[in-house]
């Protein structure tokens, strides 16, 4: 009889617990659905131009990837989206205007690795996004492969669901992007002339070519994976243009690099290239960047510059 | 739960978090900043006075081999009820502690709080000593807060938990002298074993001298 009582007072305390939830539930939801879209106004805001009155909607999503969906009086549809990234998930604020031109990419929450991942959330990266179209495809970015895909996936959960709203049939039509590379980050800087270049790193001249002035050296040097002794690993070979007369570097072409994908390959960058063009070693404190996190492959085409200065020397 | 029994909590010895390890586990993941600790801090003593006063009533008619089951599902329905209302009025300090929220369901604090543990106890005594564990909770979170805030971020930026509205900050050590590892949460169980450990020797009452 006592456990009887006992059992009946849990029960009752069940009952009015749980009903007093339901209820308080049912009355607090409307102020819990202001705050929310509220919560993300920050970033709502900053995906249009001028004032802009959201109204949260409802939506169907078989991916999960969206998380909200606005309706962006008179000017279109702004979408929270998430999904996981790299080692963290990633919260980003994605619109599209009434023409299907997206207007605004920014990062709610990016917690990826800082040079890679988080390159994400920079300025390239959305301006590479922002002016795209909801039937244009959008490519991932070589070296950043998972956080990139994480976030193009969630953007093509929103095109799905803008398409829908709107009528618009993805017919294929739209531009279908090649790989980006990632923006280059440069590190510290290196001299080109230097006394203390092991045997191993030293460039090796594989062929001469002279053109018209200039002379083309193929030069081959130790990268990451030979300096490592990683198994059959190969060194890197560039093609350094040189004009003797006048002490310029007039190019670097890569022709082959075997260094890790993603990482060391970064030194084919137009960017980090670019450093070399028409550069004068009249005076030998010549200084060029390396690449942040692929230093040791950067140095490989620094020692292949030099073999190719001190053969035309 | 004989120690509970015998040793009421205080702010110094025997503080829930810092002496008796109640609601550690939340005190470890919000005091990463002094705005967190004061929020969930003040979440988690108003449902230990509401605990406390619907425990003492329950207890009236209760039988005490039904107490705990009963204690639990109070202490998972004031959890549900804070919850919603934070997500409703509070949605800043929602974000911030994100499932430690709805984590307060298994907060040990709040299930003492009822009296699920001390059987004997009248109303008064049980508001009372809801209201002193409650608050030696909080002083416990700030403290821990503050110190791994200071020492991780090299000041204190602390904004209305309630509305995100910015209430005061300074900052007294440069980027170069913080440590981050305050901020994370190895950086937790450090400081709260530290400031355990500086509670635990402000309260020893000094021994007493003589002998035989």
């Amino acid at each position: 009889m006592k456990n009887a009582k006992g059992y009946i007072v849990l029960l009752i305390t069940v009952l009015l617990t749980g009903g007093t939830l339901f209820f308080a539930e049912g009355q607090l939801r409307p102020f819990i659905e202001e705050a929310s879209s509220g919560e993300h106004q920050g970033v709502l805001v900053s995906l249009f131009d001028g004032d802009t009155t959201f109204t949260e909607v409802e939506f169907s999503d078989e991916t999960g990837f969206i998380e909200k969906v606005f309706e962006a009086e008179g000017k279109g549809y702004a979408y929270i989206l998430q999904n996981r990234g790299f080692s963290d998930d990633i919260i980003f604020g994605l619109a599209f205007d009434l023409d299907g031109n997206i207007t605004g990419y920014e990062i709610v929450y990016l917690n990826d690795t800082q040079g890679y991942g988080s390159l994400m959330g920079e300025e390239d990266f959305k301006n590479s996004i922002v002016g795209k179209t909801s039937i244009d495809g959008i490519a991932v970015v070589s070296g950043v492969t998972v956080t990139s895909k994480a976030i193009i996936d969630a953007i093509d959960a929103a095109k799905v669901h803008y398409n829908e709203a709107m009528g618009i049939e993805d017919d294929g039509s739209g531009v279908v992007e090649e790989p980006q590379a990632p923006p280059l980050n440069f590190g510290d800087t290196m001299a080109i002339f230097r006394d203390n270049v092991s045997d191993t790193r030293k460039g090796i001249i594989l062929d001469t070519v002279e053109e018209g002035g200039n002379v083309i050296y193929t030069v081959e040097a130790a990268g990451y994976a030979v300096i490592e002794q990683y198994p059959d690993a190969k060194r890197n070979i560039f093609a350094i243009t040189i004009d003797p007369a006048n002490q310029v570097i007039v190019g670097v072409e890569v022709i082959e690099t075997n260094d890790t994908p993603g990482i060391g390959d970064k030194v084919s960058h137009e960017d980090f290239l670019a450093q070399f063009e028409n550069l004068s070693y009249a005076d030998e404190s010549v200084e060029v960047d390396t690449i942040s996190m692929a230093t040791v492959s950067s140095v490989s085409v620094v020692n292949a510059v030099l073999a190719a200065i001190l053969e035309s020397n | 739960m004989n120690r509970l029994e015998n040793k009421p909590m205080g702010f110094f010895g025997n503080n829930p978090v810092l002496g008796l390890a109640l609601g550690l586990t939340t005190a470890l993941a919000v005091t990463n900043s002094v705005t967190n600790a004061l929020g969930m801090g003040v979440l988690t003593f108003i449902l230990v006075i509401l605990a406390a006063v619907l425990g003492a009533v329950v207890k009236m008619v209760t039988p005490e081999e039904m107490l705990i089951p009963v204690n639990l599902v109070i202490t998972a329905f004031l959890a549900k009820l804070g919850e919603l209302f934070v997500l409703a009025f509070a949605s800043s300090l929602a974000t911030s502690v994100g499932i430690f929220l709805p984590l307060l369901a298994v907060n040990s604090l709040v299930l003492y709080a009822t009296g699920a543990f001390h059987k004997e106890g009248s109303f008064g005594t049980s508001i009372m000593k809801a209201f002193s564990s409650g608050a030696a909770y909080v002083v416990a979170l700030l403290v821990v807060a503050f110190v791994r805030e200071l020492l991780g971020t090299g000041g204190v930026n602390l904004l209305n938990p309630f509305n995100g509205a910015a209430l005061f900050s300074f900052s007294v050590l440069s980027s170069e002298f913080t440590l981050g590892l305050f901020t994370q949460p190895m950086g937790a169980l450090l400081t709260v074993a530290l400031v355990a450990g500086l509670f635990q020797a402000l309260s020893k009452a000094p021994e007493e001298k003589g002998g035989k």
